[in-house]
Parts: structure tokens; C-alpha cells; sequence
């Protein structure tokens, strides 16, 4: 029940704080938490969301989450990208794991990655100059919960002009048997100038995962930095995941983010872009297969600070079965803020009577040189190309199938890692064929992943 | 360099702000149930009209204002407003109306005589809280068609009342519209009998006119099978510094194969240039499709008031009905609007179409809020949503915020929507054909707005021009 881990929070809260060795203001962040509380549906951005029943469950606080040395990580690699070369870092229940070395220090590049935990020790420099300075702890509940109590978490710093050419790809590990709430909080700093791709996966090891996952992540890019940051989520049909992302742009900074849902219980992922310096750019784009119960939103909220940045958001769904879709979009532009141009995309397709969507494109506009404009869409598919193939002989499941591909292949196409674009398009392939449902505890577990083909062999 | 052009759009006098020197019967200020005891017997209401109003009443004290809307405004006292004001010398059954009254509608373009009526258009000319003349009376009593004040519809058609009062806003619906319930003076009533299409084009028209004075008229139209009725409404009030409440409810019900046709030209004063005085308007419109192939069509041209706070809407609940809304809002200077629509798809096969352009100028701040729900049995429904806001000073703010919820696969829901500012292009292109910026942003506007100003019926379509061309005119001189 909500009130009893309410209630457990508030028991464990004093020793955690009293925690030495880490970061400060986590003594004001838990008092900002205790005056907001969980989230519910009298808040106007949880109105759609059955908070209430997804926090109904008896979750157990998990205490400890501090980082953990094992031996092997080798169990861990199972689930990853076939041939694809990567710098592989891992949380697990919300502690960071590692086998060797807590930070991987790149001593050519100056690139540190690693547990956030012993960044706070060994690089108090660094860490104290962005850490705290992006995220907002007045911003919900769950955000100054985990700002104040979180532990452990991932660390990246990549020093001004360096440009990583490898991947780096942190695989964010769940299982739970007795519905553990988990938190891990990652900074990522890309200094001026730099350029790094970015992998975020959040997976879970077994179907029956119950856990709570309660994940914050600060985004630092500077002066012409640029990020490639692609999310990947295949969790269980009984977890739940809240995903909270703080981007600063500086000036002429690029995002380019990506998140790919395949499948989860309850996944809220909430990205907040400030845009504070010109000629910024940020570009979202997602792309959710939603079925059986679950319930996928996205949340983009831009906030354009500064004159001639540009925004893109381009949002879409399949669902099926009784899932559950939510895309709420806020451009805020603010007075001075000329030059901007924004955009924003929805589109869902409802495949069954039970499917629901919500979609909130918002535009708050308060300077008068921009060009911003949403469009959104929800439907079914469309009839007249259903039957251009079907009168071409393509039978009225592959017709279906070929619709669906070509709904999701504009955002499959900003895929910029090939590896990866092919792993996608097979997985999306599978996943709509319907053969995914015996693995759907592991996204990345499909070793054998194969270029789309599609079934011919039962025209009927 | 673009601003320097816009002194039309800014500047524009507002011509309807005159005072007419009448006397008035004002209630004391304040809310209680005595003032509504009191308002009650004054109309010799029956009884269950006053349990109506009292329920309504202990709703409203357990509610608070919303504050929801992007609008700020201080907190409205509502023991300082005056519930109840009629012109002193207005007596009820007299044929006469009192000259100086018929002058001001006369002022205000609003025919009262008959004989001077525009073709074709029944007036319902409503004065503070009293209704002071309905036009056309007895030709549309030949039909069946009954268009009186709703004071006067409660004493001789209690049936009708009673049944569809409060049908489709109920008096616990929100908060402006429970107040409305407990402390409503006047307003229209219209009922088109089965068959009839109406000949004439139904109008009310409000007016604010003594000080400190709230006006909470209520309307409701009801369609039975078969009928059609375009209903029409404007409003003006006196220049005031102080701010001034209007919260009016209107209920549309159509029945089978009916449709009702309902166009508001709203031109309460806005305030001056400084955001000082204007009218607060609160207005809840609703209307319900109950029958199948029924038809609720929405036009507003929102020009006036220091705040609006409007959302006339749609429920769909008759199969194959259907559901429009047509809306330009213009604010300038410290105007906040917050308007939009709400189309509710319960029946099957229903239609919906929404087409809002807003212009923002001056430091004003317009939105465009709207919900499109689709419910689990409105299969094969469609929407359409068109919302665009043009942005005349880089000072003035202008929103979008749709809420969409569909629950069916069978169904299609299309939104779209621009903001932007004239571009320098489009004003180049005029420029160079030898029209001058400030005709070229006049003629971009109006191109702009003309999709919804079309939609409005005749004589309402040359009240909408007329108020552009008077701004015209005062950019000229």
C-alpha cells in the first residue's frame, strides 16, 4: 500500500540520511518530498495516469542499494547487442555492479565512467560542479525521493572536445520477487565540444519481475556537445518503471534521443529539456509496442530559454490488446525566446477495442517570431491502403504487418548505430508477428536476431 | 517594425461603452439564501424552482473557483456583487417600454420595434437581470415555437422546465454554473416544436448596464424531433474601472433528426489599455445531442471581455450525431482568454468538427484548451481539430492545450495546430503588389479568420466584419 511505504520511507529516511560519505542537500530534498508526497490524480500531469493502482501493491523499500563487487559479470552479458562493440556498464536493483574497477578511467581521453558513488569521492571536482545543478527536486515526488535517498547510480564525464566513438551502453537490471521500490540516480557530463553515444537499457532478468524502479538522470551537455541517446526498455508485465530525465543544453548543443519501448507493466518516462543558450537542438523521437495491460507514457517537456533553438518530438504507439497509451508533449517558449522553431508529432494506432490513448500536445508560447506546430493522430489503419494491397494480393495479415512496419519505420530510420537499427527492425519484426511473447524478460536476449522477412506462407 | 503597424488592432475604441442613465431596483450586495428567496418571488417563481435554486445554492457554498484555466485574476468576492437589478420604470405587463431603453438598443443596433427589425430576426433584448422585450412574438406562436424569457417559461411551461432545466449542465456541475443555478434572473427560452424548422433567425441580446451588478442569465433551447433553430446572441456592457461578472449558463438539447444552430458575437467590454475594469466572463455552454442524426453546431467571434473563461461543448450521445465548433478569439492589450470545446462521442458514427483560430496582441494571453473523448461505444467516430494562434506582438502569449482520450480502435481523431506570426514574407509579398503593411495585415487577418466568420448566419457575419472594419478605421485616422 502507498501509505505503508510512505510509512517505511519515513522510518528508514533518518539513518540514510545520515549517510557521511554522500552528497549534500539531501536533508532538503527529503523535506521537499515529505510536502509533495507520491504523485496522485489531483496533480494535472498524473490525471491519466492510474498511479493509484500501480502504487497499490505492497512494495518493500529497499534499503540498500550501495555499489557491489562481484566476481563475474559474465551472467549479466547475456542480454546484450550481438557483434557490437560497446563499453558495457551495469546496475542491478538499483546498486551499480562492477567486477574490476568502480570507474573506468580512460587515461588517453580523460572519459571517466563508472559508479556514481565513487565519483563523489574520487572526482569531488567534477562531480560537485553538476551534480544537484540540472534536476529539480520540487518537480514531483518521486524526483525529490530519489534525490534525496538514492544512492547509487551511474557516473559518465566526458572531457571537453573528446569525441568516443564506442557506444556506451548502461543495462539497468531488475528482478524482484516480493514488489522491492528501487532507486538509482546516473549523471551524464559531456563537456564542451564532446561527443559520445549513449545506450540505456532497462531490462529485467525473469517474467514475473514485480519490482518498482525509480530512476533519475541528469543530462549535462555543453558548449556544441553532442548525445546520442537511445532507451531501450523490455521489462516484465509486472514492474514498474519511472524514468525521470533533466537535459541542459547549452549552446549549440545536439540531443538526439531515442527511446524504444517494447514492453513493460507501468513505464512513465518524463524528460525535461532546458534549452538555455542559442542555437540549441533537441530531438525526441519514441516508439511503443504496447499490448496486454500495459501502460507506456512519455512525457517531453521543452522548455526553449534562449533564441533560435530548435525542438522536434515525434511520438508513436501500436496498441494492442487492452494496453494503454499516454503522449503528453509541453513546448514552452519564453518571452525573448525569438527564433524558435518546434515541433511536435503524435501518432497512435488502436488495434483492439479495449486499446486506450491519451494525448496531451501542448503549446505555451510567449514570444512571437517561432514557428511551432503539433499535429496528432489516432486511428486504426488505414482502410484504402488495407485494400491497395489486399487488391494486389497480399493477404490481409502481412498487408496489416507491412502497415505497421512502414507506421514505425520513420523513427526506426533515426537509429544511427546499424547494429542496433537491424536488431530493432528484427525485434520489431518479431514483435509483431507475435513470437516475442515467450521472451519478453530480456529485449536484448535475442542472440539470434534476424533481418526482417516477411511470412508469406499463409496467403489465404 | 511590425508594431508600429498594429495601432488598429491596439487602439481600437470600444463604441458600446456608453451608460444609460436609468434608473434601477438593485438588490443590496451580497449572497445568502434570503437574496435568493428574494430573487425567487420577485419572478413569482413556483415552488420547485426555488428548491432548484437552493439546492444549487448549497452546492456552490461547498465549491471552489477553478483554477484550472491560464488566466490570472485576483479572487472574485462574491458578497460584493449585486445579485439582482431591473430598469425602475420596466413594468413587467405594459406594452411600453421605456424610451431611453429602446434608445439604447436602438444605439446598440438592436431593433426592438418591429416594424425597424432586420428581416427575419427575433430579439430577446435582455437589460441587466430583466428580459425588456422579445420581438416576433406572435408569428412564431403560430408555429408553436416558443421564444420568451425564461422567467416568463417557468411560469407557463413548468413541464418543460422542470424536465430539461439543468439537464445537461446540472446544477452541481461546476462552480460558476451552480452559482448560476442559485442566483439566475432572466435569460431566453426556446422550444421548436416536432417539424418545424424556424423561420427566423432567434436572438438575444445581453446588456450590462448599472454598476456592481453580476448578470447570470441562463438560456435553454430545446429542439424536438425533426425541427431546426439558429440562435443567435450578442453582448455589450458599459466602460467601468471596476471589473464586472458575467456567468451565464446555456443548455441546447437536440432531439432526433433536430439541430440547433447557435452563434455568439461577444463584445463585453475588455477592459482599458492598461487591463484596468472589463468584464469577467464565467460562462458554462453545453449542448446534447440526445437524439440520433442530431446536430449542435458552435460559432463564436470572442472579441470582448477582460477575461473569458468559455467552453461550449458538445455531448454526443444520439447515434450518427453530430458536433461543431467554429471560434475566433482576439485579445489585446491585457485581455486573457482561456476558450475551447469539449466533444463527448458516446452514440455511434459521431461526427465532430473544431475549428479555433485565436489572435493574441497587444500583452494579452489567449488559449485554446479542448477535449476530444471518444468512449468505448462511439465506434467509427471522427474528429477533426484544426487550432491556430497568430501572434501580432512579441509581448502577448498564446497557448494550445488539447486533451485527446480515445478508448476504441474503430474510430479516428485528427488535431493540428500552428502558432506563429505573420511572416515577413506574406507582408513582402503585399508590399510589393502596393498594398501597405497595414492593409496587408488587415487582409491576412481577415483571410485568417474568415473560415469561422462564414460559418456565422448573415446579419451576425456583418456585426463580425463591422467591429474588424471599425478597428480599421481608427488605424487610419
Amino acid at each position: 500500500m502507498k501509505n505503508d511505504l510512505f510509512e517505511q520511507i519515513k522510518d528508514n529516511a533518518p539513518k540514510l540520511l545520515s549517510l557521511e560519505e554522500l552528497w549534500a542537500n539531501r536533508d532538503q530534498h527529503y523535506h521537499t518530498f515529505l510536502s509533495l508526497g507520491f504523485p496522485n490524480n489531483k496533480i494535472e500531469q498524473w490525471r491519466q495516469t492510474p498511479i493509484d493502482n500501480v502504487m497499490n501493491k505492497n512494495f518493500q523499500y529497499v534499503i540498500n542499494n550501495s555499489p557491489l563487487q562481484i566476481e563475474k559479470i559474465e551472467k549479466y552479458l547475456a542480454c546484450t547487442i550481438e557483434n557490437f562493440e560497446k563499453f558495457l556498464f551495469l546496475i542491478h536493483n538499483g546498486s551499480y555492479i562492477y567486477s574490476d574497477q568502480p570507474i573506468y578511467h580512460d587515461e588517453e581521453t580523460g572519459m571517466l565512467a563508472g559508479s556514481l558513488r565513487h565519483a563523489f569521492v574520487l572526482f569531488p571536482e567534477i562531480f560537485n560542479k553538476y551534480f544537484d545543478t540540472i534536476a529539480d527536486a520540487s518537480y514531483n515526488g518521486f524526483v525529490a525521493l530519489n534525490m534525496s535517498l538514492a544512492s547509487s547510480g551511474f557516473f559518465l564525464y566526458i572531457p571537453a572536445g573528446v569525441k568516443v566513438s564506442i557506444p556506451i551502453q548502461l543495462i539497468n537490471y531488475s528482478d524482484g520477487n516480493d514488489n522491492p521500490f528501487m532507486q538509482s540516480r546516473n549523471i551524464i557530463i559531456i563537456e564542451d565540444g564532446a561527443e559520445v553515444t549513449f545506450l540505456q537499457c532497462d531490462d529485467t532478468f525473469k517474467s514475473d519481475d514485480n519490482s518498482f524502479l525509480n530512476v533519475l538522470t541528469e543530462f549535462y551537455l555543453g558548449k556544441n556537445a553532442k548525445l546520442f541517446h537511445y532507451k531501450l526498455q523490455n521489462k516484465s508485465n509486472h514492474s514498474s518503471l519511472i524514468n525521470t530525465m533533466f537535459f541542459k543544453l547549452k549552446e549549440a548543443s545536439l540531443l538526439h534521443s531515442l527511446t524504444l519501448t517494447y514492453n513493460g507493466g507501468f513505464i512513465r518516462n518524463e524528460t525535461i529539456i532546458d534549452m538555455d543558450e542559442p542555437f540549441a537542438e533537441a530531438k525526441m523521437y519514441g516508439l511503443g509496442l504496447i499490448d496486454r495491460s500495459q501502460i507506456i507514457e512519455n512525457l517531453g517537456f521543452i522548455h526553449h530559454n534562449a533564441e533560435n533553438c530548435n525542438s522536434y518530438q515525434a511520438f508513436k504507439n501500436i496498441i494492442d490488446e487492452q494496453g494503454r497509451g499516454l503522449f503528453n508533449g509541453h513546448i514552452t517558449v519564453m518571452p525573448g525566446a525569438q527564433k524558435t522553431n518546434a515541433y511536435q508529432i503524435a501518432r497512435n494506432i488502436l488495434l483492439t477495442p479495449e486499446a486506450r490513448v491519451f494525448v496531451k500536445p501542448f503549446l505555451e508560447i510567449y514570444a512571437d517570431d517561432v514557428k511551432c506546430s503539433h499535429g496528432s493522430s489516432i486511428g486504426k489503419l488505414d482502410d484504402d491502403a488495407l485494400f491497395y494491397l489486399m487488391q494486389r494480393g497480399i493477404c490481409e495479415r502481412n498487408a496489416k504487418l507491412l502497415l505497421m512496419y512502414a507506421f514505425t519505420n520513420d523513427i526506426v530510420e533515426e537509429i544511427h548505430i546499424d547494429d542496433l537499427k537491424k536488431q530493432t527492425i528484427g525485434m520489431i519484426n518479431r514483435r509483431l508477428n507475435g513470437e516475442l511473447t515467450a521472451c519478453d524478460q530480456c529485449v536484448l536476449g535475442c542472440t539470434k536476431f534476424e533481418i526482417p522477412e516477411l511470412n508469406f506462407d499463409n496467403i489465404n | 517594425m511590425q508594431d508600429d503597424n498594429l495601432d488598429w488592432i491596439k487602439e481600437q475604441e470600444y463604441v458600446y461603452g456608453f451608460e444609460t442613465p436609468i434608473e434601477a431596483d438593485v438588490f443590496p450586495k451580497g449572497i445568502n439564501e434570503d437574496i435568493i428567496r428574494k430573487i425567487s418571488a420577485i419572478k413569482g417563481e413556483p415552488e420547485f424552482m426555488l428548491d432548484f435554486r437552493l439546492k444549487a445554492f448549497e452546492f456552490w457554498k461547498n465549491m471552489q473557483a477553478p483554477t484550472w484555466g491560464h488566466l490570472k485574476f485576483a479572487p472574485i468576492d462574491f458578497q460584493d456583487i449585486s445579485y439582482y437589478a431591473a430598469p425602475k420604470k420596466f413594468q413587467k405587463d405594459s406594452a411600453e417600454i421605456d424610451p431611453e431603453l429602446l434608445e439604447t438598443f436602438e444605439k446598440l443596433g438592436i431593433p426592438l420595434e418591429e416594424r425597424n427589425a432586420l428581416a427575419g430576426v427575433a430579439v430577446d433584448a435582455i437589460f441587466d437581470s430583466v428580459s425588456v422585450k422579445t420581438t416576433f412574438r406572435e408569428e412564431l406562436d403560430k408555429l408553436g415555437i416558443i421564444f420568451c424569457p425564461i422567467s416568463e417559461a417557468i411560469k407557463n411551461h413548468p413541464d418543460l422546465i422542470q424536465k430539461y432545466l439543468g439537464f445537461v449542465v446540472p446544477p452541481n456541475d461546476n462552480f460558476y454554473a451552480a452559482l448560476n443555478s442559485a442566483v439566475f434572473s432572466d435569460g431566453s427560452f426556446v422550444y421548436i416544436p416536432k417539424g418545424v424548422r424556424c423561420p427566423v433567425e432567434l436572438s438575444s441580446y445581453f446588456r450590462i448596464n448599472t454598476k456592481n451588478i453580476g448578470q447570470f442569465e441562463r438560456t435553454l433551447i430545446i429542439a424536438d424531433e425533426d425541427s431546426y433553430v439558429s440562435y443567435l446572441e450578442g453582448c455589450t456592457a458599459p466602460m467601468r474601472d471596476e471589473n464586472q461578472l458575467h456567468a451565464a449558463v446555456v443548455e441546447l438539447i437536440a432531439l432526433d433528426n433536430a439541430e440547433i444552430k447557435y452563434s455568439t458575437v461577444q463584445n463585453w467590454y475588455p477592459g482599458d489599455k492598461e487591463g484596468k475594469g472589463g468584464i469577467y466572463n464565467l460562462v458554462t455552454k453545453r449542448g446534447l445531442c440526445k437524439g440520433n442524426n442530431s446536430k449542435i453546431s458552435w460559432t463564436q467571434v470572442e472579441t470582448g471581455s477582460a477575461i473569458t473563461w468559455k467552453y461550449p461543448s458538445c455531448i454526443l450521445s444520439g447515434d450518427n450525431s453530430s458536433g461543431e465548433f467554429y471560434s475566433v478569439a482576439v485579445t489585446n492589450n491585457y485581455q486573457q482568454a482561456d476558450t475551447g470545446t469539449k466533444m463527448i462521442h458516446i452514440g455511434k458514427n459521431t461526427r465532430s468538427t473544431i475549428i479555433s483560430k485565436g489572435i493574441s496582441a497587444g500583452y494579452s494571453q489567449n488559449s485554446y484548451r479542448g477535449l476530444v473523448k471518444i468512449t468505448k461505444n462511439a465506434i467509427n467516430s471522427r474528429n477533426y481539430t484544426q487550432c491556430d494562434s497568430l501572434l501580432l506582438t512579441d509581448h502577448c502569449g498564446a497557448h494550445t492545450w488539447p486533451y485527446i482520450d480515445v478508448s476504441n480502435d474503430d474510430s479516428i481523431v485528427e488535431h493540428e495546430a500552428t502558432t506563429s506570426k505573420i511572416s515577413d514574407e506574406q507582408l513582402f509579398y503585399c508590399n510589393q503588389r502596393g498594398i501597405s503593411t497595414e492593409e496587408a495585415i488587415r487582409l491576412i487577418v481577415n483571410g485568417y479568420t474568415r473560415e469561422v466568420i462564414s460559418k456565422l448566419p448573415m446579419e451576425f457575419a456583418v456585426e463580425a466584419q463591422k467591429l474588424l472594419s471599425l478597428s480599421i478605421e481608427n488605424s487610419i485616422g
